[in-house]
């Protein structure tokens, strides 16, 4: 259920008790009134109009399969689900894949970094209610993978890499300038509290 | 006829690189090309500054000219292959090493002319300007690199015409290791 997900761009509370947002909110998540244009899922006509409000429909959230684990990600992150979709390229490049002595980025590296993105996105939204934009998903020369974030307010670089067996997720973000700067590393295991309210500011 | 006689041991002692100095950093756009079209990249973003074990290989300005730069890339093998880089395909920064420094974590900015003979084989010409700033891969480090460039586009990036110099460079690569950049002078 995706209702529980939309915000209303005006007030900044979620609503839990219709499912709805204005189109303002729907271009916030990645919806536009092209969609049709550039092949979306979504179907505009499926929408009821009033008054700059537009009724969802109730089954609309999106599955990721990562490599037959299948992750549900709510209709709010679609941006990111589709990041994540471009970011299968990662997963075809070969060693050398830069000219410059790449390694191959593991596939078990990538299912890490998307578990990841998709673990703290939908805990960022449903236990913090702030929906965050959608990272760069990039892949690194040395056989880790950079999720990268510049909002408004915030920047904010993961490197996700193996060490010693395990996945650790290296992270540096700020207000800019320096200002209000976190850094460290988390296991991809577990959500961290502290990382995911810093990441509100990616909003 | 004299045999051409290949030195193993640089001629070359690196010199002091100083605040007041500046290097470039080149950045490839192989990886962006993979990407869907509607899926824009910041450029450079963060994965062009991860460094080697020994560091992050830059060419000290003042030992350079930006176009040769260009012709290295251009006369150099892609790694394990016997194909030529596209220089074409790369985008050169600049940086003052006084920025560099104040990074945490940076220890140091380094020459590190490379020399691979006299002349070098074809495909690995000798760069004297080659320098390393070391640091290990650290996100702080590899963010702010990234972000000087967008902050500073005007003075950091190095608008070069690739295309000037295709056939100076399809004209050395004819020489194969007969070059200024394969020889020392």
């Amino acid at each position: 259920m995706i209702e529980n997900y939309l915000v209303d761009d005006k007030s900044r509370k979620t609503r839990n008790d219709i499912s709805w947002c204005d189109y303002d909110s729907m271009r916030l998540i990645g919806f536009n009134r092209d969609s049709k244009k550039e092949n979306y899922f979504f179907d505009e006509k499926a929408f009821k109009k009033e008054s700059g409000i537009i009724q969802l429909p109730k089954n609309l959230d999106l599955e990721v399969d990562l490599d037959g684990q299948i992750f549900t990600v709510p209709f709010t992150l679609k941006h990111i689900a589709d990041e994540i979709e471009a970011s299968n390229f990662i997963k075809k490049l070969e060693v050398n894949w830069d000219g410059e002595n790449a390694k191959k980025i593991g596939p078990n590296i990538w299912t890490a970094a998307i578990k990841f993105l998709i673990e703290y996105s939908i805990y960022i939204s449903k236990a913090l209610n702030t929906i965050i934009q959608a990272p760069e998903i990039n892949p690194c020369k040395d056989d880790s993978i950079d999720l990268s974030w510049r909002s408004i307010k915030s920047r904010l670089l993961i490197n996700i890499r193996l060490v010693n067996g395990k996945f650790i997720a290296y992270y540096y973000g700020d207000n800019y300038n320096n200002n209000d700067p976190i850094k460290g590393s988390v296991s991809t295991e577990t959500i961290s509290e502290f990382l995911a309210v810093w990441m509100k500011s990616l909003a | 006829m004299d045999e051409v006689t290949s030195l193993t041991i640089s001629p070359w002692q690196p010199l002091l690189i100083g605040n007041e100095d500046f290097v470039y950093r080149q950045v490839h756009v192989q990886a962006l090309l993979k990407l869907p079209a509607s899926k824009k990249r910041r450029y450079p973003n963060e994965t062009h500054f991860v460094p080697d074990p020994d560091g992050l290989s830059v060419y000290w300005k003042k030992q350079i000219e930006l176009k040769n730069v260009f012709i290295t890339i251009g006369l150099s093998y892609k790694f394990n292959t016997n194909e030529f880089k596209d220089h074409t395909l790369f985008k050169v920064f600049e940086f003052p090493v006084a920025f560099i420094k104040t990074i945490e974590g940076i220890s140091q900015v380094l020459h590190a002319p490379v020399f691979n003979g006299d002349p070098a084989p074809v495909g690995y010409p000798n760069i004297f300007s080659h320098s390393l700033v070391a640091y290990e891969n650290d996100p702080e480090i590899r963010l702010k690199l990234s972000d000087y460039c967008r902050d500073n586009n005007n003075s950091s990036f190095c608008d070069f015409d690739v295309h000037s110099i295709d056939n100076e460079v399809g004209k050395l690569r004819d020489k194969l290791n007969d070059t200024p950049f394969h020889k020392v002078a």
